[in-house]
């Protein structure tokens, strides 16, 4: 498919004039989730290998992050996969079980962008949907 | 950065085509010779853009833009902690525009870089707009600093 097929399917299948919800989904391709919170273009900023947090161009407000390594997350966090099997789960509960891991003395991970990330996780009410990842 | 060719990375990407059910295939640049291969993209990531027209949008032109005419092409995304992406590709390039939230093309920031990123099967996962590396190459920030692990275009 050429780009301009390409681009014609895209708009086709997107809902441009859809009113706006923030989201957050898990894919499986990337091993990764996706977390929208406002509709704003914006531009990425990658925190460590895990975390990359998205900033409005308007704003520059942090609107939503990109979580990578779920399966290895759930591995690593067992309990984890107890929330999952009750329904979606909470973006929160998967980023602090992420900054859980750390020995802040040792400062691996940038806490400040993932206590603001958590924050809009919890302001949002955040949840994705796992349940393949256990069943 | 070390540079090495596509046939040294150790990696196994498939033959010229893809084609997958309910994923779109879209022409991009084959890091082994320079020409056409055909990589995917799953048709539910259109919808996940409803209510953003700069997102459509960017996918719509940005992302086929950036794989058919790349500035380079990065191997290795992420290793480490039990992951193993060390034949995740990333192609970055700089677009002829971006979009603005309402959906406008409006010029690119010269401190801005496009990346699409696939994974070893060659399936692009995500994609986005971020800030240049200060040293003046073009690449994203830390491109040079272990967070790819090879250049091969």
């Amino acid at each position: 498919m050429n780009a301009e097929e390409f681009a014609q399917l895209v708009l086709a299948q997107s809902d441009l004039e859809k009113d706006f919800a923030p989201f957050s989904v898990y894919d499986h391709d990337g091993d990764c989730i996706e977390f929208i919170a406002k509709p704003d273009a914006y531009f990425a900023e990658r925190v460590d290998g895990i975390v990359t947090v998205y900033y409005s161009e308007e704003s520059n407000e942090m609107i939503g992050a990109q979580i990578k390594g779920i399966k290895s997350l759930m591995r690593q966090s067992p309990g984890l996969s107890i929330e999952v099997h009750d329904g979606p789960v909470r973006l929160h509960f998967l980023l602090r079980a992420r900054i859980w891991r750390e020995d802040p003395k040792l400062a691996k991970i940038s806490v400040i962008k993932y206590k603001k990330l958590i924050s809009l996780a919890e302001a949002s009410d955040a949840k994705v949907d796992l349940h393949s990842l256990v069943a | 950065m070390e540079e090495m060719s596509a046939e040294k990375t150790g990696c196994q990407w498939g033959g010229k085509d893809k084609a997958r059910r309910f994923y779109a295939p879209v022409d991009a640049i084959d890091p082994h010779d320079g020409k056409l291969w055909t990589v995917l993209v799953a048709e539910s990531k259109f919808k996940q853009q409803a209510g953003r027209p700069w997102a459509a949008r960017t996918l719509a032109y940005n992302v086929p833009e950036v794989l058919r005419s790349p500035s380079a092409i990065f191997v290795g995304v992420r290793e480490g902690e039990e992951l193993d992406e060390r034949c995740w590709l990333a192609y970055v390039g700089n677009p002829g525009h971006r979009y603005a939230s309402n959906g406008d093309a409006i010029p690119c920031p010269q401190d801005r870089v496009f990346i699409v990123y696939l994974t070893a099967d060659r399936t692009v996962y995500s994609w986005r707009w971020e800030k240049v590396d200060a040293d003046g190459s073009g690449f994203p920030i830390g491109y040079d600093d272990g967070r790819y692990r090879a250049k091969v275009l």
